[in-house]
């Protein structure tokens, strides 16, 4: 999957945890700017986005990916290492 | 299974329009989610879940402290989820003679806080058991080490469910029977856990408050009373009108073993109290004989109240059933293996409630038992011959069709009736009706085991209980009032009858039994209340048809010119 997928896809689960339609993430978005985006919403996002994409972060790191670039970085270095590995 | 998304989205619903339940949420771990699906999940039945959460493990401070904000909030049910990670926690820091006595100490504790809670609150304690860990500090030698961890887990579930039988208001949320069925790894997240104390997998989010919902449904009434039954490859395999009865499948013999295990099931549920009934697309002779003659049938034709095989449509048969057994589509549950009935059913009677089944049959059992579709907040041995008496009432209305009158067919009925204050054997029976009952229902007041034994305890009421019988059978308990004295008067609290019974002057009866505890205890009034529900419409006029006279929106009967009403029930 290529970068601007995991985006676009990061973006359907955005408006999904949050049940809001109207909410319009950039590279640079993070709690700061969403309101809704508090630690238990965040939780909940990261699982959202580890179903969808299969894959699992570790209990360390889910506590740094507090913006959406951080995350869609991660989620992509995860397909990589995922397609390296079936390959 | 409803996803947590989507319970979460509907939270921004519209809840107005549904009834109130309050509710409270205590635990020692995070309950911010089940907080969130619960709310959801009341949605989809209809319910508007107002939940007072606690702040983060103020399980004791909550129930101790009678300033508490549990108690303002006032809540009609309790949930407390304590986690077995955090119990094996505390097992941890005892010394070898303390852990000998962990579940001992925990069970009191237990107790401790249901005695707290229910002297101070009126209401239903929802406690979680605990989740099975097996620390493997002794390996499969734990079973014979009294201080292990999985020792005196299991003794402490084992406890709790005789706790919860001791205590009426203290109902168990079976996590370990939901553990059963989706694993540990389906049921605990351990990141989620070390990262913010949640201890629920995201996916097991909605079935522990299906299963918290299910429990609180059920003491309010709304439970499972009937089982419809398709036949062709839903009891047995193959088809019995093209297959003839020596080639179905069914017995011990590969596929029809798993029938035969879903028919024992059945027939459990039947044990319980769930009334049976066939609904096939067959001719009736054909659809019979298998019960009659196949050697290897679990279910005989006596465990059905009614058999309906012909070529109608399933809506028409199941609007027939529902007529005959006099009961709510709400209360049944339809099984057919096939989707097409399936979606027939759900279309055209909603309410029927009709599970998927899985394209194999050796898949009926373990599916359907996941789904906790009988779920009940009672029993009472009078429960196992309910198709008995379902029976019964099918051939009164055969023998009421060949009297030209009905005072004739009530002469000759026989009819009996013993009547008493509620006795302690009486308790569970009469519970049940009030949390059972919701057509002769005039209040439609839920009590308890526990309840009903203080009402029938207190110098303030006068309880009620009938028997009533005919040449036919036994009706057993079918109708309750309860009395309260006020000045010069007596109010109906509540007034509660079995709808089998309707029509057999039973009513009147007990009018004349009300009028004269009035009487003996000088009151000149009999006040009633009508408080209409979606389904007690059939009591209405029950007290304008009695000669009570409406005032302030109650019901007054003056007692000084009443005239006994006529009926044919002798007393036993």
């Amino acid at each position: 999957m290529e970068k601007e997928k995991v985006f676009i896809e990061v973006q359907v689960i955005f408006n999904d945890v949050f049940s809001d339609e109207n909410i319009i993430i950039t590279e640079n978005s993070s709690p700061s700017d969403i309101e809704a985006w508090d630690s238990l919403q965040h939780i909940v996002l990261l699982l959202t986005i580890e179903k969808k994409f299969n894959i699992k972060f570790h209990s360390s790191e889910t506590q740094d990916l507090n913006s959406v670039k951080l995350i869609c970085n991660r989620v992509y270095e995860k397909l990589i290492s995922k397609t390296t590995i079936v390959n | 299974m409803i996803d947590f998304l989507t319970l979460k989205k509907n939270l921004k619903k519209d809840f107005s329009q549904f009834k109130k339940i309050k509710i409270a949420l205590l635990g020692d771990t995070s309950t911010n989610f089940i907080n969130q699906a619960l709310k959801g999940y009341g949605y989809e039945v209809q319910k508007d879940f107002e939940i007072y959460e606690a702040d983060y493990n103020q399980v004791e401070r909550q129930i101790f402290d009678p300033t508490s904000e549990l108690y303002k909030f006032a809540p009609e049910f309790v949930i407390i989820y304590n986690s077995s990670a955090k119990l094996q926690k505390q097992f941890y820091t005892l010394s070898a003679a303390e852990k000998k006595n962990f579940a001992d100490k925990t069970i009191e504790n237990i107790q401790d806080l249901y005695n707290n809670l229910t002297s101070k609150l009126k209401c239903k304690l929802i406690f979680f058991n605990y989740r099975e860990i097996n620390d493997n500090i002794f390996g499969n030698y734990a079973s014979k080490v009294e201080i292990s961890y999985p020792y005196q887990l299991r003794k402490i579930n084992f406890e709790l469910m005789n706790l919860s039988q001791r205590s009426k208001n203290l109902f168990i949320l079976d996590l370990l029977g939901l553990q059963s069925h989706v694993g540990n790894k389906g049921l605990f997240d351990a990141i989620s856990y070390v990262n913010a104390d949640i201890v629920f997998h995201i996916d097991f989010l909605p079935v522990v408050v299906k299963n918290i919902t299910d429990i609180i449904l059920a003491i309010n009434g709304t439970i499972k009373k009937c089982l419809i039954l398709d036949l062709d490859n839903t009891l047995w395999g193959g088809i019995i009108g093209d297959d003839g009865i020596e080639n179905i499948q069914i017995g011990n013999f590969k596929i029809g073993k798993a029938f035969t295990d879903f028919q024992l099931w059945i027939k459990q549920l039947k044990e319980r109290g769930i009334i049976l009934a066939v609904c096939s697309k067959n001719e009736e002779q054909i659809a019979r004989e298998p019960f009659e003659n196949h050697p290897d049938m679990v279910l005989s034709i006596n465990d059905f109240a009614i058999f309906v095989a012909n070529w109608n449509s399933k809506v028409d048969n199941i609007k027939y059933i529902q007529e005959v057994l006099n009961i709510g589509f709400d209360s049944m549950v339809f099984f057919d293996d096939s989707p097409f009935e399936r979606n027939v059913i759900r279309q055209h009677l909603p309410e029927v409630t009709v599970p998927e089944l899985p394209k194999d049959p050796a898949l009926y059992l373990s599916y359907l038992q996941t789904l906790n579709l009988f779920e009940t907040a009672s029993f009472a041995e009078e429960d196992e011959i309910r198709t008995k008496q379902y029976q019964e009432e099918t051939k009164r209305a055969i023998e009421l069709k060949s009297f030209t009158s009905e005072e004739d067919f009530l002469k000759k009925l026989g009819m009996g009736t013993n009547m008493r204050p509620f006795e302690k054997f009486d308790y569970p029976r009469i519970a049940q009706l009030t949390q059972r009952s919701n057509q002769f229902n005039l209040r439609t007041v839920r009590y308890t085991e526990e309840d009903i034994k203080q009402l029938a305890e207190s110098p303030e009421y006068f309880t009620l209980a009938f028997n009533l019988s005919d040449k036919f059978g036994d009706y057993g308990l079918i109708s309750v009032a309860i009395l309260k004295k006020e000045l010069n008067s007596l109010f109906i609290d509540t007034w509660i009858m079995s709808c089998r019974v309707l029509k057999r002057g039973m009513e009147n009866l007990i009018l004349n039994k009300i009028v004269s505890i009035a009487n003996e205890n000088d009151a000149e009034q009999i006040i009633g209340e009508y408080l209409p529900t979606q389904k007690n419409g059939i009591v209405k006029n029950l007290y304008n048809d009695l000669g009570f006279l409406e005032k302030d929106n109650k019901w007054i009967l003056e007692t000084k010119n009443y005239l006994p009403k006529k009926h044919f029930i002798n007393f036993s």
